[in-house]
């Protein structure tokens, strides 16, 4: 991802509105897409991406760059995501993974595979589905994945390679025995 | 070693790019389980990475509204303690005068941020100097225009298979532009969202007003079924963002693809005389913009036909249809949009004219009261007198091609702006020029052109100057670099007609510093104006070139890219002296980058040179990773199958 130039960080630092505005205008999409893969519900990441950007106008004045602009903007979109997941929990009225997606009809053989992924990225536990998306749908790096999650990147290595083996096995045993 | 442990080295391996280590590779070559692992989490990587994108919704508007909200409470010091309820009513009152100024504020940055350089997306028409002379004649001399179109449009969704629509159609040249939709279509239940569409300008003010557009998968419960408004004040002559979709008058912009429009003979629509042209979807859109800037409409393939009859005797549209593309990947394309199997020769959209006139229509027409929360562009017009007098630095030119001089006036300076940005307009009919002017550019590059505009020698000793072609969507520009002020011409006249323009200014074009051609960023360096042969030479992987290339086209220019663990190159192709190729044809080939995820519902999976890729047909990009190498090809007049055509004869030089 590409980082916004300096001066913009720093007047929107200053609270200079238009400078936000062009920072949210460069960032909606991607944080919309990461809400999006890790909630994979276009409403919940409606509001997680209003939730991420507003949080990030209140807290802007205390980052200090010590982390990229889109690492930080894109942890705080991650955290406002748990918290959706951590209500969706507890008030049933819209639940996670219970959006369609992208239409894809079933009928080739592509877009079957590609239905009994996206199957299965649905049943990725949340902690293995942050450094799936991170890295195979967002293309981070495994420092950048860390920074976002915030957590270290010996940990994203390794719950990566769980999600990897957690849809190999949802692909083919698991799969199968759904299928019984 | 373990089947754990080799996976787990594999899967580390694949996300950054390295290689196995011989250990792991000899285990994985005599182990079939982690040979099943291998395939498997390749093939999730490949179907994730061009899987496709859900359209995103623009939400700057409402997160700016919320911030908004909450900068007008700071402005207050309006804090949730008990101190509210004191205070409430007296803070509620000026809160909404905070509230006004603080989102004046902001939706005026919403809309204007990212249109400081205008280089992209300029919606309007462009003309080309193969396009007949009565076009250019019927176009630049049009006074008023009135027509009423009826319309049916079919496909929208299972449930609603068949709409349709009456649009009114009225303008005064140059800029008083109005269309009316009225949806006249019976929706199953009230709880459909009817596509009335509004769009009125003036010229200095703009204003549409509609539904959003709605997912088609979300019918009939759309999220926001009222119509929103959005309204510019003070807006520039000709503004980009805030287009007149004129085409649906006089196809200047459709006609303009000359090379790739089919005449297919003299036929008669409603008693008059009229020509049938055939071009492809993709290349007629902006004769469906006058609908298509607001509500739900169902999509088309840009290789879908249209066939398009138009007057003899005043090249105004009477009726077109289009008609859906055969094959398979337009088949592939209509299951992944949710849309049924539709015959090649059946019309999935048609528009008629039932009603034209050249009488220009009232005055009242165009008047609107524009809403408070209406983006102002703050654009001054100073009156066209002060083009002339002392003041005006502007150089004007001598010709002008029949044009009359209509606006003139600047932007206030801004933080965004920081620099004299002055812009003369001139016009007659449909035909329009803009010349700009601006003094204390703070940027290392030409304004308004991009990097990889052509170098033309001006006639007159004038020197040089830097042309970008037009597209579909942008006009025909020229960049010239003066010792005191950049100067930027956009046209949709032909080339030669801006060419002669530009030499008739008493300006002196000037090569740019050569310190403007590396641009040094903390993540490496970009090199432009570069020789390709020589470019192609000094990179240290494995660039593959085009040993066909399509008619004219040749390798013009090259810019390198080197970053942290990133090297690049991008090779500009193009036809000297083209009316209509944008930026050319780009071969943009990188180590070190992996393909990035999709960004739109639109993009599609084709097969590339025996992989898997994806197309982006809003973008005209074709994408695909092959031996570790990121490539790509773009080019805003080629389409799938042309691009497909120049990826198949890729080879090393």
């Amino acid at each position: 991802m590409r980082e916004p130039e300096p001066e913009i960080v720093d007047r929107a630092r200053a609270g200079d509105l238009l400078a936000f505005a062009s920072l949210v205008r460069d960032y909606q999409a991607d944080v919309w897409r990461f809400a999006y893969h890790l909630t994979r519900n276009r409403t919940l990441a409606d509001d997680v991406t209003q939730d991420a950007f507003l949080r990030a106008f209140r807290s802007i004045a205390t980052y200090r760059g010590q982390a990229k602009f889109s690492s930080w903007l894109l942890r705080i979109t991650r955290n406002c995501a748990i918290d959706a997941y951590r209500r969706t929990r507890h008030e049933t009225v819209v639940a996670f993974d219970n959006d369609p997606g992208p239409t894809i009809q079933s009928g080739t053989a592509a877009s079957d595979e590609r239905l009994r992924i996206e199957a299965a990225i649905k049943r990725l536990p949340m902690e293995l589905r942050e450094p799936f998306v991170a890295i195979e749908v967002m293309g981070f790096s495994y420092q950048e994945a860390s920074a976002v999650l915030g957590v270290k990147i010996g940990t994203v290595k390794s719950r990566m390679f769980r999600a990897r083996a957690f849809l190999m096995h949802e692909l083919t045993e698991g799969g199968r025995a759904r299928e019984v | 070693m373990k089947c754990e442990v080799a996976q787990q080295a594999l899967s580390e391996a694949m996300d950054q790019a390295l290689p196995l280590t011989d250990d792991t590779q000899s285990h994985i070559d005599g182990c079939y389980r982690c040979q099943t692992f291998a395939r498997g989490v390749w093939r999730i990587r490949e179907l994730t990475r061009i899987e496709l994108a859900p359209p995103v919704p623009d939400l700057v508007s409402s997160i700016m509204g919320r911030v908004a909200d909450e900068a007008a409470d700071r402005l207050l010091g309006w804090a949730p303690t008990s101190r509210r309820r004191v205070v409430g009513s007296w803070l509620v009152r000026q809160r909404a005068v905070a509230m006004a100024l603080v989102a004046g504020l902001v939706i005026g940055v919403v809309v204007t941020v990212g249109g400081v350089i205008p280089s992209h997306r300029v919606d309007t028409e462009a003309l080309a100097s193969e396009i007949p002379r009565d076009l250019i004649r019927a176009a630049t001399s049009l006074k008023g225009y009135q027509a009423t179109f009826a319309l049916t449009e079919l496909g929208w969704t299972s449930e609603v298979s068949r709409r349709t629509f009456t649009a009114e159609v009225a303008f005064i040249a140059p800029e008083r532009f109005r269309v009316q939709v009225t949806d006249t279509t019976t929706y199953p239940s009230e709880g459909w969202p009817r596509n009335d569409l509004l769009l009125v300008t003036d010229g200095r003010r703009w204003r549409a007003i509609g539904p959003d557009p709605c997912p088609a998968g979300a019918l009939p419960s759309c999220p926001s079924s009222e119509s929103v408004e959005q309204a510019t004040v003070n807006r520039a002559p000709f503004d980009s963002e805030t287009a007149s979709p004129t085409d649906v008058i006089v196809p200047m912009t459709v006609l303009a693809a000359q090379d790739r429009v089919s005449v297919l003979g003299p036929d008669r629509v409603g008693g008059r005389n009229s020509i049938a042209v055939q071009l492809t979807y993709q290349d007629a859109s902006p004769l469906l913009d006058y609908l298509r800037f607001l509500g739900s409409w169902r999509p088309f393939f840009p290789q879908d036909r249209v066939v398009l009859w138009l007057d003899r005797g005043t090249w105004f549209p009477l009726q077109y249809q289009v008609f859906p593309a055969a094959g398979d990947e337009r088949s592939l394309w209509a299951a992944q949009m949710g849309l049924p199997n539709e015959p090649p020769q059946a019309a999935i959209f048609t528009a008629t004219a039932t009603s034209l006139s050249t009488e220009p229509p009232t005055d009242s027409l165009f008047d609107f009261k524009a809403s408070r929360n209406a983006t102002d562009e703050r654009f001054d017009d100073l009156g066209i007198s002060a083009l002339s007098s002392a003041g005006s630095k502007i150089v004007q030119p001598a010709v002008t091609e029949g044009l009359e001089p209509y606006r003139y006036g600047s932007f206030a300076r801004t933080e965004l702006r920081p620099y004299d940005h002055a812009v003369a307009a001139y016009a007659g009919g449909l035909g329009w020029l803009t010349v700009t002017r601006v003094a204390g550019w703070d940027q290392p590059a030409l304004f308004g052109v991009g990097p990889f505009a052509e170098e033309i020698s001006l006639s007159a000793n004038r020197g040089v100057a830097f042309y970008v072609p037009a597209t579909a969507r942008d006009p025909r520009r020229l960049a010239i670099h003066t010792e005191r002020a950049e100067y930027l011409l956009a046209t949709n006249l032909p080339r030669a007609s801006l060419l002669q323009i530009a030499a008739s200014m008493p300006l002196t074009g000037l090569r740019p510093p050569g310190r403007w051609l590396v641009h040094n960023w903390p993540g490496g360096v970009v090199r432009n104006g570069l020789d390709p042969t020589q470019a192609i030479a000094r990179s240290k992987f494995p660039v593959l070139v085009p040993t066909v290339l399509p008619g004219g086209y040749s390798a013009a220019v090259a810019q390198t890219l080197e970053g942290r663990g990133t090297r690049g190159i991008t090779i500009v192709y193009r036809r000297p002296g083209a009316e209509l190729d944008g930026v050319g044809l780009l071969l943009y080939q990188a180590t070190g980058q992996t393909l990035p995820p999709p960004t739109s519902a639109a993009d599609q999976v084709v097969t590339v040179r025996g992989v898997a890729g994806r197309w982006s047909p809003e973008e005209h990009l074709l994408e695909w990773m092959e031996s570790d190498v990121y490539r790509s090809l773009f080019g805003p007049a080629f389409g799938l199958q042309d691009l497909l055509g120049v990826a198949a004869v890729l080879e090393a030089p």
